[in-house]
This record gives structure tokens, C-alpha cells and sequence, in this order.
């Protein structure tokens, strides 16, 4: 029996008994659902992750005090007076002075009330050095307007979603005036959308020039000190090297040992490993579900293909009688049976493409549909077809032509 | 000038063994000898071992001990495969219950030997086609099988068994499931065909219907009896 032969009987089969054909095609299709949108999403925020990562440059490092736990649980930020764990002006002098750092910036966040428009609200307000935008590189951009510039006071620089919702309605421009805890800020710039995963946070920032941001908080600040430090590491110097130097520097400066820091330096490197190894884990977890998906779906076709064996054995012995052999009788089988695991396959598909679509444009979820994914869920459907098919096919042709014919 | 032989049977024994130490013997010491263009048929009771008979002659199992020639090839110890192979291109089949199967059309059941056939087989659906006009059922191609009357559907069948020009066409009581007149009807058809120089094996259990051809061969507690 040749292979169009083989479809269009199987077609003829399946059409016979459709309710049963849909009802089992529709067991895989919420499986190959269930794939295309956990790979595709999880591929989606992979890549996006990778690309903000990459944007924000392998070449910077950042250095924060490490927080008491008391003042974590209190869920105060950073600036607020504590025993331990502080960054000062002095550590960021020095660390300027280390070779292979090619740039310094400071920063603080902490929150704030704003009002703009009679409407109060308390957001996150950054003060940070402006030289700190052009090390984030091309992660930060500028929208509209422009950085405020160091030595400008009273100027703010909004984040896209901080201008477009902090005020519900009122949308900040450049040009508003904003007052943050009773003083006038003026807006010189908005930020272009971040987006995605990363966005999603710093896209609400509001930041201020550092020496006249940190004034707001002045009473929650030691003189001098400095909320966290950003480091740019020149070309050609060795990440790891330098950020040693600064440890060992800081240390002697806070009088502490070694390896009883009470601050921490992180590299861009060190925080895309642990987003992959968070992603990693995430993944594995996804990919077990999708097993299991996919053991159920396969479960379905083997369950409606033994149904099917059972119910036309004494066709199956017709088709003896007439000259098939066991080869002709397994490939009908299974070619049956890889027919609604492809259907499963190509409506799950479509179907999950169009989860993937509305995922996308109501969530803003990032995702991404590889031809990979693609690909994978066509040789899965063909494969669970043929795995779950093999065994009643199996049984089909090896069964007695005698016994076959004579059943009833 | 002697027809060739087609089929024959020598010391053909089938036993089965049910369960343990229950020996039932459905088949003893046949020979027989078919030549081309014969009508023939096999009388005998249920029981007999007809049907046992007609599996073995139609290679749809294997003797317990003996030779079987089917157009002088030695089949009695082949396996599945080529024994499938055998029937495929020598033996066709025509059951009391019709067999057809049900999601086929008329000409798609006719042509489905011709599906499973090794051989690059031309013009399947106008061969097929030509048979149901012999047969009588030109008007009925796209028909299924449960929109075609019992008489019909034997028709369609012996069309079936027709189509990959066997050697031996083998009815097990073909006129079994039908009414005196349709059964008439359908007896008529083998004997025609056999003038157009079929060679055909009627198994059946009704002496009328044995009596129609022109040899008979009776069969009794798996022997044949003369």
C-alpha cells in the first residue's frame, strides 16, 4: 500500500468515526498549546532579557551596602540611618583612582511625595549622578527633551511610564512642573520606553541630579554618604581584577575584612548568570509540564487507536483476506494515528499562536515563536502519533487473519 | 489438452490443540485436486471442517502436516508474509456476511486488492469500475455498503474477488445471508463466471446449492467422502 493510498484510507477512517477523531485531536491540541506558548514565552523573555542585558554593557559593575537585616524587615530603603553598611563620598573618590575604572556615578533612591496637577502621590525618586545615564549605554534613551546636567538643580528627568501614569491622566511633559516632597522640579527630559521585563520597573523611575536630589533627603542621609555607586570598567581591563581592587579599597576604608564585606560589588556578568540561572530553572519546570502534557496527549491517541484496533478487527482480517500484509496493516495503522497527532499538531499551532498574539498585545508579555519551536512541535506531533500508534498498530497486524475474519 | 491444476491438497491434517490435553483433529488426510476453470463445491455440515478446509485452501492458515500447491507452488510451509502475498495475487475471497468494508465506497472496496498489490497495478478505479459493471452494479460505484441491499453487496464482493485476476476464487457460503431469489440470483453470477473460464470453490452446506455445480465434493468429520 503506497503512502497517498495509505492517507486517503485513514482519512476515510477517521472521518467515519470524527467525534471520536476530534475529541482525541483536541487532547493534544491542548498539549501542543500548552508547548508553543511556554516555549515561545520563555524564549521571548530569554531573548529580551538578552538583549537589555547586552544594551546595558558587560562592562559595568555595581556597588550597594549591604543592608541590616532589621532594616530589611522594616522594608526601609536604603538611605536610612543604620550602624552598618554605608557607602561614602570617600569610597567613591577612591574607587575613581583605581586603575582600569573608567567612570564613577553616584546614586540614591528613596521615596518621595509628588504632586503635579492638585493630584499626590508618592513615587520612587532617583537622584543619580547624569554621567550614569551614558554608562547604562543603550538600555537608557532619551524620548523627548533632554538629561538634566549635573550641575542643574530644581530639573527632573522622568522615566516613559512615570510620565504617563504616576498622574493617572495628567501626563508629565517636558516642561511640566512637578513638586517632589513641597519643592519645584522642573521636567527637562522623558525617558524612551524600556519595555519588557526590565522596563517594567525602571520605566517608572524619576531622576534628579545627584547633589540636588539627595538635599531632599538630607535628613535620612549621613553627610557624605552616597546611596550605591555605579562603576564603568575601562576596555581591555580584566572585570574580576578590578573588582577586587575595589573591595580590598573599600574594605580598608570601612574596616572590615575581607570576607565580612559590609557592602557588595555585582558585575553585569554576575547578574546575567543568575537571571540564567533563574531562567534555567524556570524553564526545566516549564519543560516538565509540557512532558506531562504531552504523556496525555499521547495517552489519548494510544487509547483511541486501541479503541480502533478493537473495533475493526474484523476488518482487519478483510484486509488479510485481500492480500495485506502485516507491513500494510501496521503502516495503515500508524499512519492513522500520525494523521491526528499532526492535526493535533497544526491546530495547536494556529490555536497557540493565537494565545501567543493576544499574550502579547494585552499583557505585553514578551514572546517569541522560533522556527525552532516550530519545528519541534511538528516532530512532536509526529512522534507522539507514532510512539502512542505503535503498539495497537502492532497488535493489528499481527493478528490471525483466521481469527480476525471469524470475529463478530 | 488437460486444464492445469491450481490447486492441490495432499495429506492435508489441521489439529488443534485446546488447552492442555484436548486434541481436536478438524482436518485429516485431505487431497484434492483443482483445475482450472472448475466449478466446485465443498458440501458438508456444520462441523465438518469446511470452513477449516476453505481457510487452508485460501492461505489464510497453515495445515498441521501435508503439501499445498497453489498453481504449483509449494505453500504449505510458508510464512505470514509471503502467504499474504500468495492471496493477494492468487486467491480471491468472497464470505457469506460480504465482508466489505463499511467506510469504503462500492469501488473503493473493489479496488482495495489492488491497493495492497506488489505490483505497479495501471488503471486501478477503471478496472474496478469494469468489474461492478459486470457484475451488474455500474450505477451503484459511489455507494456504500450499508446503502446497497444484501444481493448488492454480494456483488460487490465477488467484484472484490475478482479484481486482482486470481487463480481460485473461494465463496464460503455465498448465498448464506441472502433470500432464496437474491441467492439464486448470485449463483447464477458464479456460474457465468465460470463460462468466462473462472475456476471457483463454493463451500456451503446446502445440498441444492452443491448440486448446481458440476463436481461436488462432500466433507464429513474432516475427511472427504466420496
Amino acid at each position: 500500500m503506497d503512502f497517498f493510498d495509505a492517507v486517503a484510507y485513514s482519512f476515510k477512517n477517521l472521518a467515519k468515526r470524527s467525534l471520536r477523531s476530534w475529541l482525541t485531536i483536541i487532547g493534544l491540541v491542548i498539549g501542543v498549546i500548552a508547548i508553543v506558548v511556554i516555549l515561545s514565552i520563555s524564549e521571548g523573555v530569554n531573548r529580551e532579557i538578552n538583549t537589555q542585558m547586552s544594551a546595558f554593557g558587560a562592562d559595568m559593575m555595581f556597588v550597594y551596602p549591604i543592608s541590616s537585616i532589621e532594616e530589611m524587615m522594616s522594608g526601609g530603603s536604603m538611605s536610612m540611618l543604620r550602624t552598618s553598611g554605608k557607602l561614602y563620598q570617600e569610597d567613591v573618590d577612591d574607587i575613581k583612582s583605581i586603575a582600569g575604572v573608567k567612570e564613577v556615578a553616584r546614586a540614591m533612591f528613596s521615596r518621595a511625595s509628588l504632586s503635579f496637577k492638585g493630584k499626590n502621590v508618592s513615587a520612587m525618586v532617583y537622584p543619580m549622578d547624569s554621567k550614569a545615564f551614558d554608562m547604562y549605554g543603550s538600555y537608557m534613551q532619551v524620548a523627548s527633551g533632554r538629561y538634566y546636567k549635573e550641575s542643574e538643580k530644581n530639573v527632573a528627568f522622568f522615566g516613559y511610564k512615570a510620565a504617563t501614569e504616576t498622574f493617572g491622566k495628567d501626563k508629565v511633559e517636558v516642561g511640566s512642573v512637578v513638586q517632589i516632597n513641597g519643592k519645584n522640579y522642573r521636567v527637562v527630559g522623558i525617558q524612551k520606553e524600556i519595555g519588557g521585563m526590565a522596563g517594567s520597573s525602571d520605566d517608572y523611575n524619576i531622576y534628579l541630579p545627584f547633589d540636588d536630589g539627595r538635599k531632599l533627603f538630607e535628613g535620612q542621609l549621613l553627610p557624605d554618604e552616597v546611596g550605591l555607586i555605579y562603576v564603568q570598567i575601562g576596555e581591555g581591563f580584566n572585570v574580576d581584577k578590578v573588582k577586587d581592587s575595589i573591595e580590598r579599597k573599600l574594605a580598608a576604608n570601612h574596616r572590615v575584612k575581607m570576607d565580612d564585606l559590609d557592602f557588595s560589588v555585582i558585575t553585569s556578568a554576575q547578574i546575567m548568570e543568575i537571571v540564567g540561572t533563574v531562567l534555567l530553572s524556570v524553564q526545566l519546570v516549564l519543560a516538565a509540564i509540557t512532558l506531562i502534557a504531552s504523556v496525555v496527549g499521547a495517552i489519548g491517541i494510544a487509547n483511541t487507536m486501541f479503541m480502533n484496533v478493537l473495533e475493526r478487527i474484523k476488518e482487519i482480517g478483510i484486509l488479510k483476506a485481500v492480500g495485506a500484509r502485516q507491513g500494510d496493516i501496521l503502516f495503515l495503522f500508524l499512519t492513522e494515528s500520525v494523521i491526528i497527532g499532526l492535526a493535533g499538531g497544526i491546530i495547536g499551532l494556529i490555536l497557540g499562536a493565537i494565545v501567543l498574539q493576544v499574550l502579547q498585545d494585552t499583557f505585553a508579555i514578551p514572546v517569541f515563536l522560533r522556527q525552532r519551536i516550530i519545528a519541534f512541535v511538528f516532530i512532536f506531533s509526529v512522534g507522539v502519533g507514532l510512539l502512542a500508534g505503535l503498539l495497537p498498530a502492532w497488535r493489528a497486524a499481527k493478528m490471525d487473519p483466521v481469527e480476525a475474519l471469524m470475529y463478530e | 489438452m488437460t486444464a492445469k491444476e491450481v490447486l492441490r491438497l495432499e495429506d492435508i491434517r489441521k489439529v488443534y490443540h485446546m488447552g492442555d490435553d484436548i486434541i481436536v483433529e478438524a482436518l485429516k488426510d485431505i487431497d484434492l485436486h483443482i483445475h482450472q476453470g472448475e466449478l466446485v463445491s465443498i458440501l458438508g455440515p456444520s462441523g465438518s471442517g469446511k470452513s477449516t478446509l476453505l481457510h487452508i485452501m485460501g492461505l489464510l492458515d497453515s495445515p498441521t502436516s501435508g503439501k499445498r500447491y497453489v498453481d504449483g507452488i509449494e505453500t504449505s510451509t510458508m510464512d505470514d508474509e509471503e502467504q499474504a502475498r500468495i492471496r493477494g495475487e492468487k486467491i480471491g475471497f468472497v464470505f457469506q456476511t460480504f465482508n466489505l468494508i463499511p467506510s469504503l465506497t462500492a469501488l473503493e472496496n473493489v479496488e482495495l486488492p489492488l491497493l495492497l498489490c506488489r505490483k505497479q497495478c495501471r488503471d486501478r478505479k477503471g478496472h474496478a469500475k469494469a468489474l461492478l459493471e459486470r457484475v451488474g452494479l455500474g450505477d451503484r460505484l459511489e455507494h456504500l455498503p450499508s446503502q446497497l441491499s444484501g444481493g448488492q453487496r454480494q456483488r460487490v464482493a465477488i467484484a472484490r474477488a475478482l479484481v486482482n485476476d486470481p487463480e481460485i476464487v473461494l465463496a464460503d457460503e455465498p448465498t448464506g445471508n441472502l433470500d432464496s431469489k437474491t441467492g439464486h440470483e448470485v449463483l447464477e453470477l458464479f456460474k457465468e463466471l465460470h463460462k468466462e473460464g473462472r475456476t471457483i470453490i463454493i463451500i456451503t452446506h446446502d445440498e441444492y446449492i452443491a448440486k448446481t455445480t458440476k463436481r461436488m465434493i462432500r466433507i464429513r468429520d474432516g475427511q472427504t467422502v466420496s
